[in-house]
């Protein structure tokens, strides 16, 4: 049954000071944006947290900017934004990409790229492409800042290293180089969660590495490392997926099974790998 | 024979594209659903279902639900010791002031089960050692359908194909979810309904409340979507009322999503083990098909099998499996589009063991034609439109991952009415009123019914009130079996001509004439021949006096017809890396004798066709193999096309006039999912024998043919 909304408080900073004083003095309190993920939990009656603190407010966390060779992105982004900025596709063309796939046009105008992290769901459209990236997460709490790299944020299925007096409040990506690959399979052309989605960098001459990330193949989205050193090390492409195979964990669920999504993930590398070095 | 009522000859009005009359009204919102009918002081009612999907009610406890704040009314629906037979059976119902408060009573409710063994799937129920869950068994074995002599037909083919094939189920997934708004005045019962029947849902309230059915008054203006699951109150309309008796008060129950897709009906699976006969020179000679599929809980899942084609010889058996789900109801051409998708596919395996066209194979196999079995001409006609000479044999041998190939297949569907009655007024001030108790359940019904009084009296749409959708109105039946053409039409048409008749009768004189020489065309009334010698239409209704022209009518044979044929073509595109199925065009030509709105008639077809690719590739009711319950009740993990998953699609009407009104609601949707299942085989070479074809399926039997072949 639909969950109620009987019971359930929402506190309301006015900045993002504000809103880190509350989630150390009034926690633990579950932050919210633009609400995409939690109304689909409310839906469902499986939403769990009572006490709310709402940041859609804070436009300071809705920049994107360039510092030296770092493109930083605002938690409050959304993936309208990211679409639409000139320095996402400029810098990260996989992120706006990512942005375009995620549900249909007022999801994207809601959602935010801080929310699709904190949310931690494996299946996530932007995660793997910010897993390649090498993205950095940049989290605050009312002591201190503190930068994680990407692939270490998650520790397990819906679980990260952000502590209850932390806000994700934005991202910092390095300089990308090389070719830039997103693909995300879902049943149906729009508005559907994903069954595989991967990211990956291919070197374009001799700058860049090989980056392989995937999503909805394990309990995080996860970099394929010993696949990108396969690659790396010149390995045939039936050996890399072979090496993939071994590293992916993918589950049945209600959206696929894993069988599919081991045969996609194998097919999709492939796939990458031939368009990275089309001329 | 012609006569007086016969549709005319040179029509200006049927025939061709007009706007639906309350387009502007529902795109503006203006338009109230039952969803928006609001009453003074109303409360919402909210039920509470089994969440097993067997079980037996131990105890009910109302009382805590009964202090909630806000509620005015709780009552149990079952007995204690009463079995559920589904998840979503209804058990127990609250009425209070907000839907909040509603819904908070309703999960204070305590209802105790003791869960009794249950099926969640056929192979489940049809297991040699299941337990006994429904009385009189678990399956239900049908009578045998034998024709010829099925040992002499086999003898007779030079290849014989053997396989099994299956449909899954769907649900209806109405956008506007089922429900009412109940309202009493002492015994006296009004109900706004989102019904596709409103007369017999006034008759099936009185039945279940016990009182006449001149005291119940139904009324449904607005639907979105019926699809056959809506021909009455139902559980939640009569528990509706009851809340409503009880509170005093007006209340509105609307179904959740997940109640919708859980206890409104939906189309039963059906699955044959078939072996079928072919000649060398592409002859077919015998059908041998054991069928079985399930309804849900005690409800039976028949379809026609084999369908369409002409197997000299052939037998065929079936069997109900009850499992322990929602029961299936009429949905879109039931039972058509598995007995096509069963046949079609097979028709396509026939074709290839020669190397024969799947479209001259069919041909040769047709039952002769008829006015209402077309089916060689539209092959023909869809082939040459359609492209079908650049069909490549089975496998695009184009290189790439993207493959992509062309289907095709055929459909009949009935589409008759009758009984149906309808009241004309005319006034003096040269108003129309047209009444009928049909009801526009999204097809355009309110249209056609203005357009038929507008043809017959010589004036634009614009000048006909049409009231339908409401039980004080003369008598029509429910809108399924797509029969609400064929019987509300002619008895527009005999009543309104009836009327023009009595207002001949009152302008002859004046203009100095009898009334048979009177005509009426373009908004005058003139004598036959000269139309100098005449009236405006307002002028000719000044003579009409104080008491209005006021007449009664019914439906009458010769106006409508019987009997509708299709084929359709698809070209669908697969991805062999991800084994994503996209549907890039279709083709559907459609009959459906005389065509009344062009417009609302192609929107028809392409609503049909849009169902079945829903059908095809999305749609998937998913029970967990273990709990019994659906895992996908809601709209995101339950797919459904989104507008970038539509085609290009090409309707192609034939127009018989000859032959009257038929409905075309339904025909259309039933052979779409055959011609895009018979297309991806065509792309891939890989045969899918079961729908829907989901990504994980496509790409396993692809595999499956890699590792040489699926036979």
């Amino acid at each position: 049954m639909i969950g109620s909304l009987s019971h359930r408080t929402l506190l309301q900073p006015r900045s993002l000071t504000d809103a880190l004083k509350m989630l150390r003095d009034e926690g633990p309190l579950v932050p919210l944006a633009g609400c995409t993920d939690l109304y689909v939990s409310l839906n469902f009656g499986t939403l769990k947290g009572t006490r709310f603190l709402n940041l859609w407010g804070l436009a300071g966390l809705k920049d994107i900017s360039v510092r030296g060779d770092v493109l930083s992105i605002g938690a409050l982004a959304t993936h309208t934004d990211l679409i639409r900025s000139p320095l996402v596709q400029k810098r990260i063309p996989m992120l706006a990409a990512a942005a375009r796939e995620v549900g249909g046009v007022q999801i994207q105008n809601r959602g935010t790229l801080g929310g699709n992290v904190a949310n931690a769901s494996p299946a996530g459209d932007t995660l793997p492409v910010l897993a390649a990236a090498d993205a950095v997460v940049v989290l605050r709490s009312a002591a201190e800042t503190r930068r994680v790299p990407f692939t270490t944020f998650y520790t397990g299925y819906r679980q990260s290293v952000r502590r209850l007096d932390e806000l994700i409040v934005g991202f910092e990506i390095p300089a990308i180089h090389g070719r830039q690959w997103f693909r995300k399979v879902g049943t149906r052309a729009a508005q559907a969660i994903s069954k595989v989605v991967i990211a990956g960098v291919a070197p374009a001459g001799r700058a860049g590495s090989v980056r392989v990330a995937l999503g909805s193949v394990a309990p995080t989205v996860v970099r394929a490392t010993r696949t990108e050193a396969a690659l790396a090390g010149g390995a045939t492409i039936g050996d890399a997926q072979r090496t993939l195979l071994e590293e992916i964990a993918p589950i049945d669920d209600i959206r696929s099974t894993s069988e599919y999504r081991r045969r996609v993930a194998a097919n999709l590398l492939a796939r990458f790998w031939a368009d990275a070095h089309r001329k | 024979m012609a006569n007086k009522y016969s549709w005319p000859e040179k029509p200006a009005l049927l025939g061709t594209s007009v706007k639906r009359l309350d387009g502007p009204d529902k795109v503006t919102g203006r338009a109230k659903y039952t969803y928006d009918i609001n009453r003074p002081g109303m409360l919402y009612g909210k039920m509470v279902r089994s969440p097993l999907p067997h079980a037996r009610v131990v105890s009910i406890d109302l009382s805590a639900a009964e202090k909630a704040p806000g509620v005015k009314a709780v009552l149990a629906h079952v007995a204690v010791g009463a079995q559920v037979m589904y998840q979503g059976d209804p058990v127990a119902a609250v009425a209070a002031d907000t839907e909040e408060r509603a819904l908070d009573a309703a999960r204070m409710i305590r209802v105790r089960y003791e869960a009794l063994p249950h099926f969640a799937n056929v192979e489940q129920a049809m297991a040699t050692d299941a337990p006994a869950v429904f009385p009189g068994g678990n399956t239900r074995q049908g009578a045998t359908e034998e024709t010829g002599d099925l040992v002499a037909g086999f003898a007779k083919a030079a290849h014989i194909v053997e396989a099994t094939y299956a449909t899954h189920v769907i649900t209806h997934v109405c956008l506007e979810t089922h429900g009412c708004v109940c309202e009493w005045d002492g015994d006296k019962l009004t109900a706004w309904i989102s019904t596709q029947a409103v007369i017999q849902s006034a008759q099936q309230f009185a039945q279940a409340l016990g009182i006449p059915q001149a005291n119940v008054h139904t009324i449904m203006q607005y639907m979105g979507g019926g699809f056959g699951s809506k021909f009455g109150p139902d559980s939640q309309g009569i528990i509706c009322a009851k809340l409503a008796k009880l509170a005093k008060a007006p209340v509105k129950l609307m179904l959740d999503r997940k109640e919708e897709h859980l206890d409104t009906g939906n189309r039963p699976s059906a699955t044959a083990h078939i072996r079928a006969g072919i000649t060398a020179d592409g002859m077919l000679t015998a059908f041998d098909g054991q069928s079985w599929g399930t309804g849900g809980a005690g409800a039976t899942s028949g379809f026609p099998l084999p369908y369409i084609y002409n197997f000299p010889t052939r037998k065929r058996t079936h069997k109900d499996v009850y499992i322990n789900a929602g029961q299936q109801r009429a949905m879109r051409a039931p039972g058509h589009p598995q007995g096509c998708f069963l046949t079609e596919i097979l028709m396509d395996e026939l074709a290839d063991t020669i190397k024969m066209d799947p479209v001259a194979f069919r041909v040769k196999n047709l039952p002769p034609a008829a006015p209402n079995a077309m089916w060689a001409e539209y092959f023909a006609r869809g082939a040459k439109a359609f492209g079908w000479d650049k069909r490549h044999a089975t496998g695009d041998p184009t290189p790439g991952p993207i493959k992509t190939g062309m289907g095709v297949s055929a459909h009949r569907w009935g589409g008759a009415g009758q009984g149906s009655q309808a009241h004309v007024d005319i006034m003096s001030d040269g108003g129309i009123v047209v009444k009928c108790g049909t009801q526009d359940i999204g097809t355009g019904t309110r249209t056609i019914v203005g357009m038929v009084a507008a043809e017959t009296f010589g004036l634009p749409l614009s000048a006909i009130k049409v009231e339908i959708g409401d039980s004080l109105l003369p008598f029509s039946g429910g809108s399924g079996g797509s029969t609400t053409a064929a019987s509300a039409m002619p008895a527009i048409r005999v009543t309104s001509v009836d009327a023009l008749e009595a207002l001949f009768a009152k302008v002859a004189p004046a203009l100095g004439t009898a009334p048979e020489n009177l005509v009426a065309e373009g908004g005058r009334i003139f004598i036959k021949g000269t139309p100098a010698k005449g009236l405006s239409w307002k002028d000719a209704c000044k003579l009409i006096g104080t008491e209005p022209i006021s007449v009664n009518g019914k439906w009458a044979q010769g106006l409508s017809g019987s009997g509708t044929s299709g084929v359709q073509f698809a070209e669908a595109s697969v991805d062999i890396e991800t084994g994503i199925v996209r549907v890039t065009r279709i083709l559907a030509i459609q009959d459906c004798g005389l065509i009344v709105d062009k417009l609302t008639a192609e929107s028809q077809a392409y609503g049909g066709v849009i169902a079945a690719i829903n059908f095809a590739l999305f749609e998937d009711r998913i029970l967990d193999r273990v709990t019994g319950q659906m895992v996908n009740p809601n709209m995101e993990m339950y797919l459904l096309a989104g507008m970038s998953d539509v085609p290009k699609i090409d309707i192609m009407l034939n127009n018989m006039p000859e032959r009257g009104v038929i409905g075309i609601g339904e025909p259309p949707t039933v052979s779409t999912a055959s011609a895009i299942a018979n297309a991806v085989r065509n792309a891939t070479g890989a045969t899918i024998r079961s729908l829907p074809l989901h990504p994980h399926k496509v790409l396993a039997a692809l595999e499956q043919e890699k590792a040489g072949g699926t036979n």
